[in-house]
């Protein structure tokens, strides 16, 4: 760590931290993206910003609709994968906002409403909070030895579960 | 900076609190971090950055698993105005990529 670890949930306590925190949650609350596509663009954007904690969690609700590691690991290398259409697309408007990849405004609207594609672009700043984390390597995994289970509650605050499987 | 208003009026309790935290960061004070950045995001030559923060702006930009921990030491600051601009960076960072792709696709 490259500064003390913060000691809150709300990081380190500042008008800032909080803000960032208010608005966290109301994206973690906007769900009308079903979560297996949220956990994917979730974990893409920890594998690229190399985050250590998100890529060691599982989201509950993915989990529930069917996300397992065999979907996980077409993440990296998507466009070869199997992946749904739907998936790809996701995965592309992800990497538009995380990479300046380019980005086909006709695919991604085959596959998601407006609202819906607000919600991931919202997603991705969401998620990428991590940067920050990563910068200061201030984001260790919370086992170092295994997947974690998370949950949000009904105010869009995650909570870390139980073990999930051997990491 | 300002949140898309395409994405205010789909989302706007999100975006207000998005907007808040954007005016709060201060980013919008970081022009020349912002230069860089959006430099970054172009893709064409970047500017060789003399200033330290601008240094840390472009590979938080570009790949912030690869920042160092020199870079963060040639900072200078203390923790809480390291975590204060570290924040800032973010927000300026992400704020600029949503303009973008916000403007392409919706």
């Amino acid at each position: 760590m490259r500064i003390a670890p913060p000691t809150k949930a709300g990081r380190y306590g500042t008008e800032l931290d909080s803000a960032m925190h208010d608005f966290e949650r109301s994206v973690v609350r906007i769900q009308g993206v079903d979560p297996v596509t949220t956990e994917l663009v979730r974990l893409r954007c920890a594998r690229i910003h190399d985050c250590r904690r998100c890529r060691s969690v599982r989201d509950d609700a993915a989990l529930e609709a069917g996300f397992d590691e065999a979907l996980g690991a077409k993440i990296d290398d998507y466009e070869h994968s199997d992946l749904s259409p739907r998936h790809k697309a996701a995965l592309r408007l992800a990497d538009a906002m995380i990479l300046g990849a380019p980005i086909d405004r006709a695919d991604v609207h085959a596959h998601f409403t407006e609202s819906e594609i607000a919600e991931l672009l919202l997603d991705v700043v969401k998620w990428s909070v991590q940067k920050a984390l990563v910068a200061l390597r201030i984001e260790p995994a919370p086992d170092d030895d295994h997947l974690i289970r998370m949950a949000a509650d009904d105010g869009g605050t995650y909570r870390f579960g139980p073990a999930l499987t051997p990491s | 900076m300002v949140v898309p208003d395409a994405i205010a009026r789909m989302h706007p309790e999100a975006a207000a609190l998005l907007q808040r935290a954007q005016d709060l960061s201060g980013a919008a004070r970081l022009e020349a971090c912002r230069a860089q950045i959006e430099a970054v995001l172009d893709g064409g030559d970047l500017p060789s950055p003399a200033d330290a923060r601008v240094a840390f702006a472009e590979q938080f930009a570009f790949a912030v698993g690869s920042v160092t921990d020199e870079q963060v030491a040639s900072l200078g600051m203390p923790d809480d105005e390291l975590w204060a601009f570290v924040a800032a960076i973010y927000e300026l960072d992400m704020g600029l990529r949503l303009q973008r792709v916000a403007e392409a696709v919706l």
